[in-house]
C-alpha cells in the first residue's frame, strides 16, 4: 500500500513537485533514506518531518495510506 | 472607558467580541519587531483594532523593492526610516494609541529590558538569527510570542509559548538549531510574492487580537503553513523535543553570551577566513578588480553596466581556471553567496574577496538603477 509525501517551500525547488506517492517502507527513517536517494541535494536542507499532520521523529513506524510532510523553516518577513 | 465606541463600532456588535474585548484590546500591551512584509499588516491592523500600546522595531530604510508588498510606504518614503514613517501614519490613523518606535536592530539586551513591559511579542523578521535571538528570550522571559514567516508562495504562522493542555511550544521544538545561511535561502534571493506577507500578516494580527481577548482558537501548539498558489491550508501539530530543551539558553547571563548572527553561519564561512569588501572602496579601485556576478543567470537587476563576468554560484567551480589573471570580487544579490564564493576560493594564491551588501547595497548607493 502506498503512501504520500509532500513537500513545503524551498523543499520543491529540490524535488520539483509539491507531492509523491511510493510504496510504504515502513518507518520515518526509511521514508528519509529513500528520499535523500531520489533527491540527494535534500540532505543538505533543513526540514522536519510530519507524519498526519503532527512532527514525529525517526524511529515513528508509519501506517499505509499515511501523508508525511517534509516542512522546511521561512525566514522571510 | 477610554475608547471611542463609535470607531470601534462593526467589532463592538460582534456576538462574542464587545465592550469587554474592546477594554481587553485598549489595554494590551504588543511589541512588533520588524517593520517590514509582516510588520506593516500587523501594525495597521491592530492600530486599527485599539490595542492600546504598541511599540515597533526597524532599523532599515525604505527601499523601491520594499514596496511590493510594504505597502505602507509610498515612493515618496524611500530613503526615510521605516519606523519614523509607520509611526507617523499610524498616529494618522488612531492616535488614541501609545506608539514607542525601536529604530535599531533588536538584540539580547533590548529583549531583556522590553519584553517584561508587553504582554504578547510578534516575530515580524527576516532572518533566523533574530528570529531565534526572539524566540529564546520568550521563552526566558514567559512571553506568548506570535510567529510569522514567508518564503516564495508559501507562509508559516503559529503561537508559540502560551501553555494549552500542559504543553508549552517554541520554535527551537521545531527546528531545534538555527539554519545555517546555505540551507536556506532568504526573500531577497528566493523572491517572494507581495500579497503574501500581507495575508500572513494579517493572519498574525488575527492571532494577537484572539490571544488578547480570548475569542476563537489561537494556533497554540500548531504551526499552518499557507500556499497562496492554491490557496490550500496545512496545519501540523507539535510537540516538545529534547533537542530544544538542549539548546536554549537556560539562563539570561547564558543568553547574552549568545552570539546569533554567528550561530546562522556555515562553519567554512567564518568571518575571520573570508576577505569582504565595501562598496566605496571597490568603486575607488574598480578597475584593479575583475567582477564576477555569482547571481543565477535571469537574476534581476541586472548589473551589465559594471561589465561583470558572469558565473553563477554553481558553476564557479568549473570556471576557476578562467579568474586568474587579477584579483577578483564577488558580487551577488545580498553578499551571502558571494562569501561562499570566497571560500570556494580558499586555497588559490589570488586575493578574493565578497562585496558586502552585494547588489542590494549598489542600489542603495544610487550605483545602479
Amino acid at each position: 500500500m502506498s503512501i504520500e509525501i509532500i513537500f513545503f517551500g524551498q523543499l520543491t525547488d529540490i524535488t520539483a513537485c509539491t507531492s509523491i506517492e511510493m510504496e510504504n517502507p515502513g518507518s520515518v527513517s526509511q521514508i528519509k533514506k529513500a528520499m535523500f536517494q531520489q533527491f540527494p541535494a535534500l540532505i543538505h536542507s533543513k526540514f522536519t518531518i510530519a507524519l498526519n499532520n503532527k512532527i514525529v521523529q525517526d524511529e515513528e513506524i508509519i501506517l499505509d495510506n499515511s501523508k508525511i510532510a517534509f516542512m522546511p523553516p521561512f525566514s522571510g518577513g | 472607558m477610554n475608547f471611542n465606541t463609535e470607531r470601534y463600532q462593526r467589532q463592538l456588535i460582534l456576538e462574542g467580541f464587545g465592550l469587554e474585548a474592546q477594554a481587553k484590546l485598549s489595554e494590551a500591551k504588543v511589541l512588533i519587531i520588524g517593520a517590514g512584509g509582516l510588520g506593516c499588516p500587523i501594525l495597521q491592523y491592530l492600530v486599527a483594532a485599539g490595542v492600546g500600546n504598541i511599540g515597533i522595531c526597524d532599523d532599515d530604510t525604505i527601499s523601491l523593492s520594499n514596496l511590493n508588498r510594504q505597502v505602507l510606504y509610498g515612493q515618496e518614503d524611500i530613503g526615510k526610516y521605516k519606523v519614523e514613517v509607520a509611526v507617523a501614519k499610524m498616529i494618522a490613523l488612531n492616535n488614541q494609541i501609545h506608539i514607542k518606535a525601536f529604530k535599531e536592530r533588536w538584540n539580547q539586551s533590548l529583549s531583556i529590558e522590553y519584553f517584561p513591559q508587553y504582554d504578547i511579542i510578534v516575530d515580524a523578521t527576516d532572518n533566523f538569527a533574530t528570529r531565534y535571538l526572539i524566540n529564546d528570550a520568550c521563552v526566558l522571559l514567559n512571553k506568548p510570542l506570535v510567529f510569522g514567516a514567508v518564503s516564495k508562495y508559501e507562509g508559516q504562522i503559529a503561537v508559540f509559548n502560551v501553555a494549552k493542555d500542559g504543553v508549552t511550544i517554541n520554535y527551537r521544538d521545531l527546528f531545534p538549531d538555527p539554519p545555517k545561511n546555505h540551507e536556506v535561502q532568504s526573500c531577497s534571493e528566493a523572491g517572494v510574492l507581495g500579497v503574501l506577507p500581507g495575508i500572513i500578516g494579517v493572519m498574525q494580527a488575527a492571532e494577537v487580537i484572539k490571544l488578547i481577548t480570548g475569542i476563537g482558537k489561537p494556533l497554540i501548539n500548531q504551526i499552518l503553513i499557507y500556499n497562496a498558489l492554491n490557496q490550500s491550508m496545512y496545519n501540523i501539530q507539535l510537540s516538545p523535543n529534547q533537542q530544544a530543551v538542549n539548546n536554549l539558553p537556560k539562563t539570561l547571563e547564558a543568553y547574552l553570551q549568545i552570539n546569533y548572527p554567528h550561530l546562522c553561519e556555515a562553519a567554512v564561512l567564518a568571518d575571520s577566513e573570508i576577505s569582504e569588501i565595501d562598496v566605496e572602496t571597490w568603486i575607488l579601485n574598480k578597475a584593479d578588480y575583475l567582477l564576477v556576478d555569482v547571481r543565477e543567470i535571469n537574476e534581476l537587476p541586472s548589473i551589465a553596466d559594471l561589465n561583470p563576468l558572469i558565473y553563477p554560484l554553481s558553476t564557479i567551480k568549473e570556471n576557476m581556471e578562467k579568474l586568474t589573471n587579477k584579483p577578483i570580487v564577488f558580487i551577488c544579490q545580498s553578499g551571502t553567496r558571494s562569501k561562499k564564493a570566497v571560500a570556494m576560493f580558499l586555497q588559490s594564491t589570488q586575493p578574493v574577496y565578497s562585496l558586502i551588501g552585494g547588489v542590494n547595497e549598489l542600489i542603495k548607493k544610487k550605483i545602479i538603477q
